[in-house]
């Protein structure tokens, strides 16, 4: 645990980022509590995002931009416009990615490991810190106006494809989203809230 | 005794004990399908033996509820785990949950097999441009939200046939899930699917299996924490055949009892005699034990139905002897008796044997059986009441008592003749009923003949619903003489689907060249792809401009060897798989033929279907509806039991034409008939409801039934002093028969409940409609 957790700091201060004091501690703060009760309140959002990704399989990062949409309890909608049109929808179990006309469906909970890198996005929106506490061990560090949370993986299967998850934002606005794979593979996505 | 007793006792001694061998060595059989018919069509054959002996017919659908989705799931993981141990009874455990069903061999041998599976593997794919192309559609996925499903694959498969694959099966629709097994979609019920090793039929292999369900389920209940309340059900085409067997036994084995016990206290309670009571059933018992082994060597085996008509054999057979009894007057002996009656018992066992004889035409085995059942029985039963019977009853025999009522039947019978008004007016009533009625007669609903009750029905529905299993209504069948021929016709077919699913005619299909596509298509496929140092160059080629790392495609050229080098897929290489199921539910081998099946989904245009499958022609595809043809199925079983019905009747006319010689007289016994037969269909379509192919049946019977009392009726010279007794008897015969058949129409399964209420309902009109039209000499007297 140890090994990984001094890995995961490592990672963390490779990306630049500030890595909160203990990470093997799971108890949420009352700070998370709250941010979680406020994010509950949202019943909608809109926002534009602008992704990196890092892959080992290439030699150049490969970047893309488009809009979030969320609506309460658990529909989420990624609408990617560059450089491809495609969207990808999760309504409640299902998972559907729309590329080239052609439209994937895949059901959320046949794939724990993707389901539940998805899960902890949506519960964070939809201020469902049960449900992220059954699938994280979670840190949450800042101020209101300035937090971060980590999530890690609880299910070791899960650690494989998703490493850890750092979510920064500005009361319920998400700014930030920075992933870490099980393989290394690293994408950082900035979020800023409106429509286009 | 004289000799001639003697003789008859010692053959019908003999007789008996032979009776005994045959049906101690006889198979009984409670497979419903014998009231399916003999000899359907091809297309309909192969849906028959689909349905008996096919992938569905393996398959038990279970559900687990009654407690929150955490222990549900917890549940179903621990039954599963449960049953997979049991190899004796089940070949597949389905729950959803794919770390321990085997989902990783499935996907290993996809992988393994991608490049003879794969659709897409066309020379063009391969060339330098086509690989170019679909590297640039992987540095899309890279970039999309499908990345970490892409990632593991993309070396070794750039090209995306795995993709293909994987979303060609997704094409199935899946159940919901919970917890990492299936739910109902309401998330209430944790789903489960097996497959028994046995097909349904097999009634006893299915027995062991869900005896074990049970077991497996308990025990999974106690080891898994706060799971006292949840509820295991299950359905599917052997539970059925597990739950009609279980009730057709318990509803014939009560029947029966009940039957016997009524039959038996109208006895007594008519001739105080335990002795006179245990004579009369000799008659009935020896007809049935004679019809259950004719039966048995005609057919090789007894349908648990045909035992279910033993119980309206105690009310027909046991007339027999109550004519001889009650019509044997006091000081005479049955000798005397018999001459006297024997002319009508002669004629009205003729009758009721053309009325059941033509049931023997019947390509239902079970009506058949039925047909040769009663034959024989009454033929036994009538010949041991005038042979077997006088020499048990000694030459003293008379019982006084039998006609102590007599006399004030005899006061009815001759008034009877007032009610000849009444009986005009209900006979208007009935044939307006029947004018009137509304909505068609005949049952279109072939599940009303289903032996299963509603309520299983009921939870086979939810249970395929929560399942996803597709309600399959279109289906193309395409018989080969060989595996490879009708692999080839399933591959044209899709190609034709292909077109149309591409013009928005279907939705989408399944074919059994998904799972395991011809020898030629798979080398073909195999040849498309190029040698080693070719595919090297053109990758190289392709990969310009592109930020893949050097060297990343390196395990896709060892694969691409590899296919081309490995053995091509066969049936063999697919077992213990989920496609080794589904290829099995549509490729089947019959007979030494072959047949492919392709399900279709979402039709629009059912007739541009099936114009395209024949403009193809493709030899040995038929485009089916499962539904018309079920329709179909229901006209001819109906068609049938109409013209068996009308040749009965037109038998036992032309018999009495010949026997009484005289149209007045025929006419006597024919109109009480046909207005018992007018009265009756009405009754039973008050209120609209509609005629089953059993009730049409029961009419036959009653025919054959009801004839006798009006021959009795017409025969009798009402000036003769045993009149009386003759009344007597045929009020008593007629009781004893209406209970048979009316205790038979409380049966639960509907071809017991079908003919035993109209041929109860029908008999007792035929006493009082001969009493009624015949009753003129009474009145004179």
């Amino acid at each position: 645990m140890r090994r990984r957790v001094s890995l995961v700091i490592a990672l963390i201060a490779g990306l630049g980022l500030h890595a909160p004091p203990s990470l093997a501690q799971s108890a949420p703060a009352f700070g998370l509590t709250q941010l979680m009760a406020r994010f509950g309140a949202v019943k909608s959002a809109t926002a534009q995002f602008t992704e990196r990704k890092y892959l080992r399989m290439l030699k150049s990062p490969l970047s893309d931009s488009g809009v979030l949409i969320y609506a309460a309890p658990d529909k989420l909608e990624k609408n990617t416009l560059r450089p491809q049109p495609e969207t990808l929808t999760i309504d409640g179990d299902t998972l559907a990615i729309e590329r080239e006309g052609q439209t994937q469906t895949l059901s959320l909970s046949a794939y724990p490991q993707i389901g539940g890198f998805i899960e902890g996005i949506r519960a964070t929106l939809a201020g469902d810190l049960a449900t992220l506490q059954r699938i994280y061990y979670m840190q949450f560090a800042g101020s209101i106006d300035a937090w971060q949370l980590i999530l890690q993986p609880r299910d070791a299967k899960m650690r494989e494809i998703v490493r850890a998850i750092y979510i920064s934002g500005d009361d319920v606005h998400i700014t930030r989203i920075q992933t870490v794979e099980g393989d290394g593979d690293r994408t950082d996505m900035t979020i800023t809230p409106g429509s286009p | 005794m004289t000799v001639g007793s003697r003789l008859a006792l010692i053959v019908w001694g003999c007789g008996m004990v032979l009776c005994g061998l045959v049906i101690a060595d006889t198979r009984f059989s409670a497979d419903m399908s014998a009231f399916l018919p003999r000899s359907p069509s091809p297309t309909q054959q192969i849906l028959v033996d689909q349905l008996q002996t096919g992938v569905a017919s393996r398959l038990v659908l279970i559900a687990v509820d009654g407690a929150p989705a955490a222990t549900l799931a917890a549940v179903s993981k621990t039954l599963a785990a449960q049953l997979r141990r049991d190899d004796a009874d089940f070949i597949a455990i389905n729950n959803g949950d794919q770390a321990a069903s085997g989902a990783a061999p499935e996907r290993d041998l996809l992988w393994r097999y991608r490049y003879v599976l794969s659709p897409n593997v066309t020379p063009a794919h391969f060339t330098a441009d086509g690989l170019h192309q679909a590297l640039e559609n992987d540095l899309g996925l890279l970039g999309s939200d499908m990345s970490s499903l892409v990632k593991q694959s993309l070396p070794g498969d750039p090209t995306g046939e795995i993709l293909t694959l994987l979303g060609q099966l997704a094409q199935q629709k899946q159940p919901a899930s919970r917890d990492g097994v299936w739910f109902s979609p309401d998330g209430k019920r944790a789903l489960l699917v097996a497959q028994t090793r046995q097909p349904g039929f097999d009634i006893a292999s299915e027995e062991r299996a869900l005896a074990m369900l049970d077991t497996a389920f308990a025990a999974a209940q106690k080891s898994v924490a706060d799971a006292d309340a949840t509820r295991l059900r299950f359905s599917g085409p052997g539970v059925f055949a597990v739950h009609t067997k279980t009730e057709m036994k318990a509803d014939i084995s009560r029947l029966s009892l009940i039957a016997t016990l009524l039959v038996s206290a109208i006895l007594l309670f008519t001739y105080r005699s335990p002795r006179v009571l245990l004579l009369a059933l000799v008659p009935v018992a020896s007809g049935a034990l004679a019809g259950i082994a004719a039966v048995s060597l005609g057919f090789g085996f007894v349908h648990g139905i045909t035992l279910g008509f033993g119980v309206t054999l105690i009310g027909e057979a046991v007339d027999y002897a109550i004519y001889l009894f009650t019509q044997t007057a006091p000081g005479t002996s049955p000798d005397a008796t018999l001459p006297r009656i024997w002319p009508m018992l002669q004629l009205g066992v003729l009758v009721s044997i053309c009325g059941f004889s033509a049931m023997l035409f019947s390509s239902f085995t079970g009506f058949a059986q039925l047909g040769l059942f009663s034959i024989t029985g009454l033929v036994v039963a009538v010949a041991v009441t005038r042979w077997v019977l006088p020499a048990l009853l000694g030459r003293n025999f008379a019982t006084a008592r039998s006609a102590a009522f007599a006399p004030a039947l005899m006061a009815v019978v001759a008034h009877a003749r007032m009610l000849r008004l009444p009986m005009a007016l209900a006979l208007i009533g009935a044939v307006a009923v029947l004018a009137l009625h509304r909505g068609g007669f005949w049952e279109d609903d072939l599940t009303a003949l289903s032996p299963i009750p509603a309520s299983d029905q009921k939870l086979d529905q939810t249970l395929r619903a929560d399942i996803g299993a597709p309600d399959v209504r279109y289906i193309i069948v395409a018989s080969a003489p060989d595996e490879q021929q009708a692999l080839t016709a399933s591959e044209r077919l899709s190609t034709v689907l292909n077109g149309l699913e591409g013009r928005g005619v279907l939705a989408g299909y399944d074919a059994p060249t998904r799972y395991l596509p011809s020898a030629a298509t798979q080398q073909a496929r195999l040849d498309a792809l190029p040698p080693p140092g070719e595919l090297r160059a053109r990758l190289g080629r392709a990969l310009q401009n592109l930020p893949f790392q050097p060297d990343l495609f390196a395990p896709f050229l060892a694969d691409v060897a590899a296919a081309k080098a490995q053995p091509l897929l066969d049936r063999a290489a697919l077992h213990g798989t989920g496609l080794a199921l589904k290829l099995d539910s549509l490729l089947v081998e019959q007979r030494g033929a072959w047949t492919a099946l392709l399900s279709l989904r979402g039709v629009t245009d059912a007739a541009r279907v099936a114009a395209a499958i024949a403009k193809a022609g493709i030899t040995g595809a038929t485009f089916v509806d499962l539904k018309a043809e079920s329709n179909r199925l229901l006209e001819v079983y109906r068609h049938e039991a109409l013209m068996l019905t009308l040749i009965g009747s037109l038998v036992i006319v032309a018999l009495l034409v010949v026997s009484l010689r005289s149209p007045r007289r025929v006419a006597l016994v024919v109109a009480p008939l046909a207005g018992a037969v007018i009265l009756t269909t009405a009754i039973l379509t008050l209120g609209d409801h509609k005629l089953s192919i059993f009730n049409l049946i029961g009419l036959l019977l009653t025919e054959a039934v009801g004839s006798n009392y009006c021959i009795f009726f017409e025969r009798q010279d009402w000036s003769d002093a045993n009149a009386e007794r003759m009344v007597a008897s045929l009020v008593l015969a007629n009781s004893c028969t209406i209970i048979g058949f009316g205790i038979l129409s409380f049966a639960r399964l509907p071809v017991l409940h079908g003919i035993g209420m109209t041929v109860a309902i029908g008999a007792f009109l035929s006493l009082v409609l001969s009493a009624i039209v015949t009753s003129r000499g009474v009145a004179r007297r």
